[in-house]
């Protein structure tokens, strides 16, 4: 073979290995910028700060569930004495409500999560000549999720098992599909394939939830986003509020609020009961598990005094 | 050949009918003060009798010009004092109101050369007095209980910085607390102000109203001793002598409030001192 086309080839293998691109994550609303449009300030001028969100996980953000909200250091939008950061406007508020609903990335149509900018303008604060400080803003984003796992729940008649082990055939198995989510629902049967009779129609699903997200989960239907008074006590952390649909199955024992442990992995047990198959039966069956959810991102700005 | 001996005779005439003996000169050089460096040059390190001897003075503020703002990091009423001259004469003192960062004030001062029967080594004494400002910005970040549990959980109470920045001074004082920060809404906190002098010169005292600071809105019910609460300021209500290059540590109480789940603020604190650099170099004199 030819040297040339041999080097080609090495060449073509070796980028095909360097664009490899990870595995799109997918963690819900995600903070991508945010800057200070100065990174060095004097006393008493103007500073903007840019916050832009996108929505990178699979699931809609309605704009009443969401907002955003700035924290600083030495931060007082009322103060007239100058001496904190304060506001360029009596309409600029520390809390901001989202313009819109942000719609969820659409692959098929290579359409990428929407996103939104929300800008803080500031006047910085007024320091002796010669005072130098660096203030610290943290820009968290606070908003209402789901993570979605939908699938197949096989079951068996006894009859149906017996044959199907005569035969040496393969069982179907059970399996479901999650949406992407900062918390990652995993769903699971146990056993495997429930062999149901009418004197035992009880099988456990065991759902696995973990946060992935990198930021705090908190119970639903908690905050009042449009009044943006952020009032979370340690009870309103870590809750998150699971559903299980289906319309044949009942089930007990791992629905309505639950706790997911901040650090930890939950697994919940489900009590499943299904009507008994003449032979085999797939039922389809979907657990929604809504959650708050708030992530921060932090920048500092250093103001001189004049 | 014979006009190569007439130059050498010229220039060994010249040299021996040189005004002063050598023109080699002794140099003082003090570089590692942090806010004012001097450079002091005697020229020629060894003079004659009723000759003239050159004293050059160069004064450089350290800190970093601002263009912006070129009123910041001023040194201010600058005195330099030849106060033991010797047996020179001459001016021996001069003022500056301002130096400013990053600027140097040169100058140069003629002294007439008493008389002396034997060689002798001169010792010039001098010092060099100025008022110099310091000013400190220490955070304090206060956490609701709620957040603050929360980061102790997920491992995240160290990714609050705490920031600290000060000016380049011969003096500095430091702050520091009987909790590490983070702190949690509602705690009883000790707040202590170290000032140690750590320039190459002398600090005698830090005075009535030299060194005051205010507090953020995150620090309620603030009392220390040394300080008097006066107009929104707390200000320094006695002498601190230092000893051994160190000032008496001021301590203060204060209680924590979080007005939100992370309430940031900073302690600024200023410090305004007379600092004093004494120094000598010593020229040889000749009858």
């Amino acid at each position: 073979m030819n040297k040339s086309v041999l080097f080609i080839l090495a060449a073509i293998a070796i980028s095909a290995c360097v664009s490899t691109q990870p595995a799109a994550t997918g963690l819900g609303l995600e903070i991508n910028n945010f800057t200070p449009d100065q990174s060095n300030i004097f006393s008493s001028r103007s500073l903007r700060l840019t916050m832009t969100v996108q929505n990178s996980g699979d699931t809609l953000v309605n704009k009443s569930k969401a907002l955003v909200y700035l924290i600083g250091s030495n931060i007082n939008l009322a103060d007239k004495s100058g001496f904190n950061w304060n506001a360029t406007s009596s309409d600029e508020s520390l809390n901001k409500t989202f313009p819109r609903d942000l719609r969820a990335a659409d692959p098929a149509r290579g359409i990428t999560g929407d996103s939104a900018t929300f800008t803080w303008r500031l006047f910085s604060p007024l320091l002796p000549a010669g005072q130098t400080r660096t203030d610290t803003f943290i820009g968290r984003v606070y908003y209402e999720y789901q993570t979605v796992a939908r699938g197949t729940v096989w079951v068996y008649s006894e009859s149906e098992a017996d044959a199907v082990r005569s035969s040496k055939g393969t069982f179907e198995k059970s399996s479901f599909t999650s949406t992407k989510g900062p918390l990652k629902v995993d769903v699971s049967v146990s056993p495997e394939t429930p062999i149901l009779s009418s004197s035992d129609n009880l099988f456990t699903v065991e759902i696995r939830l973990s946060n992935i997200g990198g930021g705090t989960v908190y119970r639903i239907n908690k905050l009042d986003y449009t009044s943006g008074e952020i009032s979370l006590g340690t009870e309103d952390l870590d809750k998150v509020y699971v559903s299980f649909n289906s319309p044949d199955l009942i089930v007990s024992g791992c629905t309505g609020e639950q706790e997911l442990i901040a650090g930890k992995d939950t697994t919940l047990a489900c009590d499943v009961r299904a009507p008994v198959p003449v032979a085999k039966q797939g039922y389809s069956a979907e657990i929604v598990v809504s959650y708050g959810y708030y992530k921060e991102a932090s920048t500092t700005v250093t103001v001189s005094g004049r | 050949m014979r006009y190569l001996i007439i130059l050498a005779v010229v220039l060994v005439s010249l040299c021996i009918m040189s005004p002063n003996v050598g023109q080699s000169s002794v140099i003082f050089e003090d570089l590692t003060n942090p806010d004012l460096s001097i450079k002091v040059e005697a020229i020629p390190s060894v003079v004659k009798s009723g000759k003239t001897l050159d004293f050059v003075i160069q004064l450089t503020n350290n800190k970093q010009m601002d263009v912006n703002n070129p009123d910041s990091n001023l040194i201010y009423n600058v005195n330099f004092l030849a106060y033991d001259q010797c047996v020179f004469s001459g001016d021996s003192s001069k003022d500056y109101e301002k130096i400013r960062a990053n600027q140097t004030v040169r100058w140069n001062w003629k002294w007439t050369t008493g008389d002396v029967v034997f060689q002798r080594d001169c010792a010039i004494r001098f010092r060099t007095q100025y008022n110099d400002t310091f000013h400190l910005s220490h955070s304090i970040t206060v956490l609701s209980d709620t957040e603050y549990n929360n980061r102790d959980r997920q491992g995240t109470l160290g990714s609050i910085p705490v920031q600290i920045s000060f000016t380049k001074n011969s003096i500095k004082a430091t702050i520091s607390f009987s909790k590490d920060q983070p702190f949690i809404d509602g705690d009883a906190v000790n707040m202590y102000i170290d000032y140690e002098n750590i320039g190459n010169g002398i600090i005698d005292s830090l005075n009535i109203g030299d060194v005051y600071f205010t507090v953020p809105s995150n620090m309620i019910d603030v009392s220390c001793t040394a300080f008097n609460l006066d107009n929104g300021r707390y200000v320094l209500n006695r002498q601190l002598r230092f000893l051994n290059n160190k000032a008496p540590r001021s301590t203060c109480t204060f209680v924590t409030k979080a007005s939100q789940d992370i309430d940031a603020g900073s302690i600024l604190l200023t410090a305004n001192y007379k600092y004093l650099l004494d120094n000598s170099l010593t020229v040889s004199v000749r009858p």
